[in-house]
């Protein structure tokens, strides 16, 4: 899947977690996505997008999945823009008409309600007042999704208001761990070592995340569509 | 006539405070969404649609209705 800018050869990269090493040397269970997502990022179409996009670029990582891995009526459909995702919002009276051209923030309740309205797909939100001390209690949610569903995750909060891609989860011996697809990098396309390299796909400990923030997850229902 | 029955939570409040309305089964959906706002938060709304359109969102589960407030990403 590519497409062309006037300054960037926008290839972007796929499945930017391939090869990553565990975070720890003993693994009890690791539940990743199963198929192929794109990495969408600030700025990765030719719009800069930084400050706001990031909830609209995790998105489109999840709508990569469903175009390529989806079912009949998703698959090789197409990632919608930044305008696109804007428009299907007004559309569906969730945002008014001047939302559009906006650089306002979404989220991953307006993520469910786009995947819903471009493929047909319906998500589940999980929402976890407690932040990431209490986001141990939903990890066997979280392995049963890789493992049902395979497609990949957006979570987002409050106070911690950066957009994540969740790729798979993970319990090692001493800690239990999101494989976090970060879309904030800004700049030309990187190989998959650099962006390993830089962190912009790492694994992260639950007890990292912020504990004062909640967090809601959008889990796309994919499993028998 | 027939009842079904909700619980109605309102999660964003770390007190969980909740609501139990039982309506007809015959009732719509929105109008009960329409009520539940109004009853957890104590204002009144125009229409379910306004419902949808506010920062908080209501999750279905099971016969239980959790009002959940919205995540704003953007910044890092």
């Amino acid at each position: 899947m590519t497409a062309r800018n006037g300054s960037w050869d926008l290839a972007l990269l796929r499945n930017a977690h391939f090869g990553l090493p565990d975070p720890e040397t003993t693994i009890v269970r690791r539940s990743l996505v199963s198929g192929e997502c794109l990495y969408f990022h600030y700025g990765c179409d030719g719009q800069d997008d930084r400050g706001w996009g990031c909830g609209y670029r995790t998105l489109q990582t999840l709508s990569s999945w469903l175009c390529v891995n989806g079912s009949q009526r998703s698959y090789q459909k197409l990632v919608p823009s930044l305008p696109e995702i804007q428009q299907a919002l007004v559309t569906m009276e969730d945002k008014p008409p001047s939302f559009i051209g906006s650089r306002e923030w979404i989220g991953t309740f307006e993520a469910a309600l786009v995947l819903d309205h471009l493929y047909d797909v319906p998500c589940r939100i999980l929402h976890v007042p407690g932040g990431g001390s209490e986001l141990h209690h939903h990890f066997e949610e979280l392995h049963h999704h890789f493992e049902t569903h395979g497609s990949p995750v957006m979570m987002g909060g409050d106070r911690d208001n950066s957009s994540k891609g969740i790729l798979g989860v993970c319990t090692g011996a001493q800690e239990i761990h999101m494989l976090v697809l970060d879309p904030h990098y800004y700049g030309p396309p990187l190989e998959r070592a650099a962006v390993q390299h830089s962190g912009w796909v790492s694994w992260r400990s639950v007890g990292s995340l912020d504990h004062c923030s909640f967090y809601n997850l959008c889990l796309p229902q994919t499993a028998g569509k | 006539m027939s009842k079904v029955t909700f619980k109605i939570t309102l999660t964003s409040d770390p007190r969980l405070p909740y609501k139990v309305l039982s309506v007809p089964d015959s009732t719509p959906f929105t109008a009960v969404l329409k009520f539940a706002a109004e009853e957890v938060r104590g204002r009144s709304l125009v229409t379910a649609r306004a419902a949808f359109a506010l920062r908080n969102v209501f999750l279905k589960h099971g016969s239980e209705l959790r009002i959940i407030p919205r995540d704003r990403v953007g910044a890092w």
